[in-house]
């Protein structure tokens, strides 16, 4: 009964703090969708405040900043304002280990999507993602967490390293995908040092109880990634997020050249 | 009639006739179970991943896929939910509660026997009243203006909202409003005005739904599955399956009033299987004898029959509103909406005219999706249960690869790998703040919709609001919408029950 009142009153916290942060998005979209054309002329049509592109999204704006602030009284009754200024109440309990491991698999995704994607080759950088993923939460190896973090810092900071020294426009910003050969090939063998270190590393730590799990992992990191550009791109034509890198290049010169699929 | 029933059975025979349709069809099915019996993988997702790659498929093959896939998700749930108390999706929760005794009683084979019978008689039912229902439906919204078009998409927000909320029921309003509001992205249908781009050209024309859709229901799954601390024993089975006709005939009454039961709730738009299956298990206790009741809880054919049979009759329910208003009743329909869109069909009042027979190929795919969902379910248990052996956290990273993959495969746009990451970590932390991700979903799908009606309507009237109150169907809904807002005030409660006591 206890617990489920802390709960509550917990929730109401993150309640307090989402309306808050909530509040000054609707505030800012509210100053941008006032500057949409409410009457007047616009693309040489004469416009009516009933025609407005702001009409409909002021009516919503409204209606969220209404729910916001009745969710904002009812949280501040229930005494969601408390800990407002502790950081553990924005990002939640780091003592909780559940709570840093969900982070750090957001933490992950981004790396993935953000950096290792439009850097390198998609079956390094998916193979590095998922051993990460996997020696973190299958094989569950001592330590694993301090050493993912370590090892994926340095893959992020490597490979943007990479690209902006050998980068020839500098005006690229680094989500548009590699474009230069000679980064291409620099961050293919630095993801697969990174991924190398990864495997290695969880060849090291795992005993003999758990060397079948190790195999069994090894599929999932450099099978099933395999498995799945092949079925893709070969056979449902869905090209990858990044047509380049030197894996790529030898399956496609595997079935295009070699098999004249 | 004797026409209809004509070109229905030519539609069935032309779609049995081509081999890669029938291998589509089970593998699909095959692969829902699993996607429901996996826990932490859903009908949505795997609705959301086979859209991707059913892409290049013809429309029609890539539905009897994507509704194999719906309708074996939604009974897969009751494997892990009989053999180790877990329900696979939130639709087989109820099925937990008396499949799980059985199995403690050595009886899993029954239980399991009994889920794939009312399971198949569930979505069945729940196609007769989509075949029976829909071109009525339509051919009433036909004489629908915007106006009501508008207030139905708010309906729908108001309902999903205030029905799927785990917590107070304005969160799932603002969940609601968030996506009719992420639906405003993008430039506005009648003036081509560009609104919250931010000169970013790939806004322009608005979120794309699929890579939103499976953000919002695949990223926060893959956090949850992969830090679940909850041990989930490997699920054992020994023995055979079978119809277990005998105790379906026993319960027949249970059946029937279940299946209404799911494709009433499936009708309401964002409502899924879920709390189809508690209102029909808490319905079917309530309706029982007294010796029926006590055995509700401890292994009661009767409880797993009609929760059952209500989640799967909830998905021809959940299409209803689908193909005749363009309104998705459940997130997988949702995800359904998005794959038809993909393939050029707009469903919505005008489907039979764009697309002549479009229900009745509808219905044909989903008698063969019952039909495979059944013989999966019968032939192919114990293969499912040697893949729900496999340890989540192995799975559920190629998972996340899959979704990657799958957000990019429909557009080969990289930005839509960059929208779906944030789309996905907000909903987790949506999620964890007890805020309903359907409602935001439903929102995006009908903000378009909402926005035009509206706009439409006060062009016609020249801003004049009247028009709402001249035509019924319209103030049916107004008055709808009000009470169910007023009713989350205490004082409109107060105020109905002291009338009621005096």
């Amino acid at each position: 009964m206890q617990n489920k009142t802390m709960d509550a009153n917990k929730g109401r916290q993150y309640d307090f703090k989402f309306m808050l942060v909530l509040l000054c998005v609707l505030g800012g979209l509210l100053k941008i969708t006032l500057s949409f054309p409410m009457s007047g002329s616009y693309g040489g049509v004469e416009n009516q405040w009933y025609v407005s592109p702001a009409l409909f999204p002021l009516v919503l704006l409204i209606l969220l900043i209404l729910c916001c602030l009745s969710l904002l009284v009812t949280a501040i009754k229930q005494g969601g304002a408390q800990e407002f200024l502790s950081i553990s109440g924005w990002l939640g309990n780091k003592d909780n280990q559940q709570v840093r491991e969900r982070w750090l698999i957001i933490a992950l995704l981004i790396a993935y999507v953000y950096v290792y994607i439009p850097s390198t080759d998609f079956y390094l950088a998916t193979g590095l993602f998922v051993s990460t993923l996997t020696s973190v939460f299958y094989l569950k190896l001592a330590r694993a967490k301090s050493v993912v973090i370590v090892l994926n810092s340095m893959a992020v900071l490597g490979l943007i390293l990479i690209r902006s020294s050998l980068n020839q426009d500098p005006s690229l910003s680094l989500l548009d995908i590699n474009a230069n050969d000679q980064s291409i090939l620099w961050c293919d063998v630095f993801t697969t040092c990174v991924l190398a270190s990864i495997i290695s590393w969880q060849a090291l730590m795992t005993n003999k109880l758990n060397r079948s799990q190790f195999g069994i992992q090894l599929i999932a990191v450099l099978i099933v990634p395999l498995l799945l550009i092949i079925a893709f791109s070969f056979l449902l034509f869905v090209p990858m997020p990044v047509e380049y890198g030197s894996v790529i290049n030898v399956l496609n010169w595997l079935a295009y050249e070699q098999l004249g699929l | 009639m004797i026409e209809q029933f004509t070109h229905f059975f030519s539609i069935l025979i032309n779609l049995i006739s081509s081999p890669t349709n029938i291998i589509i069809l089970f593998v699909a099915s095959f692969l829902g179970i699993i996607f429901g019996a996996m826990p932490g993988l859903t009908a949505t997702l795997g609705v959301a991943l086979l859209t991707a790659l059913t892409y290049s498929l013809g429309a029609d093959t890539a539905l009897l896929g994507l509704l194999g896939m719906y309708v074996g998700a939604i009974y897969g749930g009751s494997y892990p939910a009989i053999l180790i108390n877990i329900p696979g999706t939130p639709a087989a929760a109820a099925t937990a509660m008396d499949g799980y005794p059985l199995t403690q009683k050595g009886l899993a084979g029954k239980a399991l026997g009994l889920t794939t019978t009312a399971s198949f008689i569930g979505t069945i039912i729940g196609l007769l009243f989509l075949v029976t229902l829909s071109p009525l439906i339509a051919s009433l919204a036909l004489q629908f203006t915007s106006w009501e078009f508008f207030l139905l998409a708010l309906l729908g927000i108001i309902l999903s909202g205030s029905l799927t909320s785990p917590d107070l029921v304005v969160k799932g309003w603002i969940a609601g409003l968030i996506g009719l509001l992420l639906a405003t992205i993008g430039r506005d249908a009648l003036q081509f005005f560009p609104r919250y781009t931010f000169d970013v050209p790939e806004l322009d024309s608005g979120l794309e739904i699929v890579p939103v859709l499976i953000g919002a229901f695949g990223i926060p799954q893959v956090i949850r599955a992969l830090t679940n601390t909850h041990h989930v024993k490997p699920p054992i089975f020994t023995g055979s399956i079978l119809p277990e006709l005998k105790s379906i005939t026993r319960n027949i009454k249970h059946i029937f009033r279940s299946a209404t039961i799911g494709v009433g709730v499936g009708a309401v738009p964002g409502v899924g299987e879920d709390i189809a299956g508690w209102v029909s298990y808490s319905t079917a206790k309530k309706t029982s004898s007294k010796a029926q009741q006590a055995e509700f809880g401890k292994g009661s054919e009767t409880a797993i029959v009609s929760s059952e049979t209500a989640n799967n009759a909830c998905v021809g329910g959940a299409l209803i509103p689908l193909l005749t208003l363009g309104i998705p009743g459940s997130p997988p329909a949702a995800m359904l909406l998005g794959a038809l869109l993909l393939h050029g069909i707009t469903p919505g009042p005008s489907i039979e005219i764009d697309h002549p027979n479009f229900l009745l190929e509808v219905t044909a795919i989903m008698v063969l999706a019952s039909f495979a969902m059944w013989a999966n379910g019968l032939l192919l248990a114990k293969q499912v249960i040697k893949v729900l052996q496999l340890p989540t956290a192995l799975f559920i990273p190629v998972v996340g690869v899959l979704c990657i993959l799958g957000a990019y495969a429909l557009n080969l746009n990289m930005f839509s790998l960059y929208l779906m990451i944030p789309i996905g970590i907000v909903a987790f932390l949506l999620g964890e703040m007890k805020f309903p991700i359907s409602p935001m979903v439903i929102g995006l799908v009908l903000g378009g919709m909402a926005d035009e009606s509206l706009r439409r309507a006060l062009l016609l009237s020249e801003g004049s609001f009247m028009p709402i109150f001249e035509r019924p169907v319209a103030l049916l809904l107004v008055l709808v919408m009000t009470v169910f807002i007023l009713a989350q005030f205490s004082w409109f409660k107060r105020l109905f029950s002291f009338e009621g006591k005096k």
